[in-house]
């Protein structure tokens, strides 16, 4: 009896193990696929049956992607943009949240409910208003149409006050007391506790800055001011050839850098998201 | 009396610092959110086309159009249709393989699944639309050409009107997943073990503590991960825009895709802004069943 449990849960342990490789397999080779195809010739790419890997490496793929396409201006505009929205953002959530956690104003409800507000409308919604608005006054194709809408990121804010109001008070009163002014209490003590939150926010809006197609597709019409992602669904069109080795050689441009990202700090990737999923 | 003077000066100076602090996020917040989604409900009221200095007031007009035409008509039935595919699959999946996951079997296998699964969830909707066009491509995609070897006649995805809506929906199934399986794992962890002991104790089969135990003590976050998979569906944008440009015969056109096609292409903002107050009914509908969620929420803890 105990002899044939023994054989059964080797048999499920075995199951458990191919059902596993199996998701594995579902959610890598889409992946490989990428790649492999980025560095095939064309021919290779219409071969029956398909062959898993290129015959030899087509460099010469990626130098065909920067002549159809201007990558060195997409990614520059890319960068441009990540960088500074995940900069500037910190200058205006983290007084807001500051200001939410440690000061008692009249209007602190409807502050609060703005950024609720914020939270909850997806710019889905409002990105006609503000192409208006933009348009009226000039700014499409400017880096500002790009940066400003994500800075007063509300559920950075309302992650940020949480953090804040678990420090005492009486660590802010004792630092008002050796005459520490506002600015330097923000900077010394509570951007240092609330660090790990900070981080948490950076790589969100890095991550979801750097893969946004639908914001800079409204925004910009001129080549000077592209990101990425536009470039790469450009390519797509552009190609009437479809040749899917060099579509997927741009695409890898645009992947990798997450990629990367994503193998240096999967752990820390993963609990990012935990935090901003479950608030 | 000086005294309280004084205290209520530097109440007085206290309370301006909580404004000032505030003030910046708060008029990037109006400028970004209110005015616009007052301006949209305004602006839907009115005719004329992207370059009309002077549009002419309409009423409702631009909304009876609308839920007069056919097109409208599909486009609503397209994106509840790809919601309702969408988050079903996703859950049902997203807890199937969170139970998996969460078991004692093969402990080193879980974490490089977990690594894997939540991958597609950090890279652009764009890069993923592109190489899934290559996948389904009907002459050369790895898809079909799999189906063949396996012995199944090969499936039109993306060029048929009956099945396109459920490609774009597969996609962003295989996408998303990853992330809400995290978040129920999340909450399967959160689980206290004394719960199971009984359970253990009395030798109850594994199923029907999965269905009794289990599921119940998830399903807070169920519904919740439910209305965030729900909004994101609404949304959906990026996939149609890449994949299927809302075709063919207009069977993956949604709600996002129309607005922008009808402000545009067609030159028609005052019924996009319309459409665009339809998704902010919808949207405002989700939030509110979000918020009774997060009330019974409260009570099971």
């Amino acid at each position: 009896m105990k002899e044939r449990n023994k054989t059964l849960d080797a048999g499920l342990r075995g199951l458990d193990c191919v059902g596993k490789l199996l998701l594995i397999l579902i959610m890598a080779f889409p992946f490989f696929w990428m790649i492999s195809t980025a560095f095939k010739t064309l021919a290779e790419t219409l071969a029956f049956p398909p062959t898993m890997l290129p015959e030899s490496l087509q460099w010469v793929n990626f130098t065909d992607v920067f002549k159809t396409i201007s990558v060195g201006v997409y990614l520059r505009n890319s960068i441009i943009v990540c960088v500074f929205v995940v900069i500037l953002q910190y200058f205006i959530i983290v007084p807001a949240a500051y200001s939410l956690s440690k000061y008692e104003f009249r209007a602190k409800p409807a502050f609060f409910a703005l950024v609720m507000l914020g939270q909850m409308i997806p710019m889905q919604i409002t990105f006609l208003p503000v192409y208006f608005m933009f348009s009226k006054m000039g700014m499409m194709d400017t880096y500002s149409a790009l940066i400003l809408p994500f800075i007063s990121n509300p559920f950075g804010i309302f992650l940020l006050r949480q953090y804040f109001m678990q420090v005492p008070g009486e660590v802010i009163e004792a630092a008002r007391l050796d005459n520490a002014s506002d600015i330097k209490i923000m900077f010394k003590i509570m951007m240092p506790m609330a660090k790990s939150a900070l981080i948490t926010l950076g790589l969100l809006s890095f991550i979801s800055n750097w893969n946004n197609y639908f914001w800079p597709l409204i925004m910009t019409s001129q080549e000077a001011r592209r990101t990425l992602p536009i470039g790469i669904a450009l390519l797509k069109d552009a190609d009437n050839l479809q040749r899917w080795n060099l579509i997927m050689a741009g695409n890898l441009l645009l992947v990798l850098p997450m990629l990367g990202l994503y193998i240096v700090a999967s752990k820390k990737i993963r609990n990012a998201f935990v935090y901003s999923g479950i608030k | 009396m000086r005294g309280t003077t004084a205290l209520s000066k530097t109440e007085r100076q206290e309370r301006l610092k909580g404004y000032l602090l505030a003030a910046p996020a708060v008029v990037l917040l109006f400028i970004f959110t209110v005015y616009p989604l007052c301006y949209l409900i305004y602006r839907s009221l009115f005719g004329g086309n992207l370059i009309t200095k002077d549009p002419k007031f309409v009423g409702l007009e631009n909304y009876t159009s609308l839920l007069e035409s056919k097109d409208f008509h599909q486009v609503l039935s397209n994106t509840l249709i790809y919601t309702a595919v969408t988050v079903v699959l996703t859950m049902v999946l997203a807890v199937v393989i969170a139970a998996w996951l969460n078991s004692k079997k093969n402990r080193r296998l879980n974490e490089l699944v977990q690594t894997c699964i939540f991958t597609p969830h950090i890279i652009s909707m764009v890069s993923v639309s592109t190489l899934f066009l290559w996948l389904m491509d009907s002459k050369n995609g790895l898809l079909n050409i799999l189906l063949n070897a396996l012995g199944f006649e090969s499936f039109p995805f993306l060029a048929s009107p009956d099945t396109a809506l459920f490609s774009v929906a597969l996609v962003t199934i295989w996408k998303g997943l990853g992330y809400y399986v995290l978040l129920i794992m999340a909450a399967l962890q959160n689980i206290p073990t004394s719960v199971y002991e009984a359970a253990e104790m009395d030798d109850t089969p594994a199923l029907k503590t999965f269905f009794k135990i289990t599921l119940p003590m998830i399903s807070p976050t169920i519904l919740f991960t439910s209305v965030v998979a729900t909004i994101a569906s609404f949304k959906v944008f990026d996939s149609i825009s890449v994949m299927t440009g809302g075709g063919p015969l207009n069977s993956t056109n949604t709600l996002v895709y129309y607005i922008y096609e009808y402000a545009f292409r067609y030159g028609k903002p005052g019924q996009a802004c319309a459409a665009g107050v339809i998704l902010l009914v919808f949207v405002c509908v989700i939030t509110y069943v979000q918020f009774q969620v997060s009330k019974t929420r409260v009570h099971y803890q």
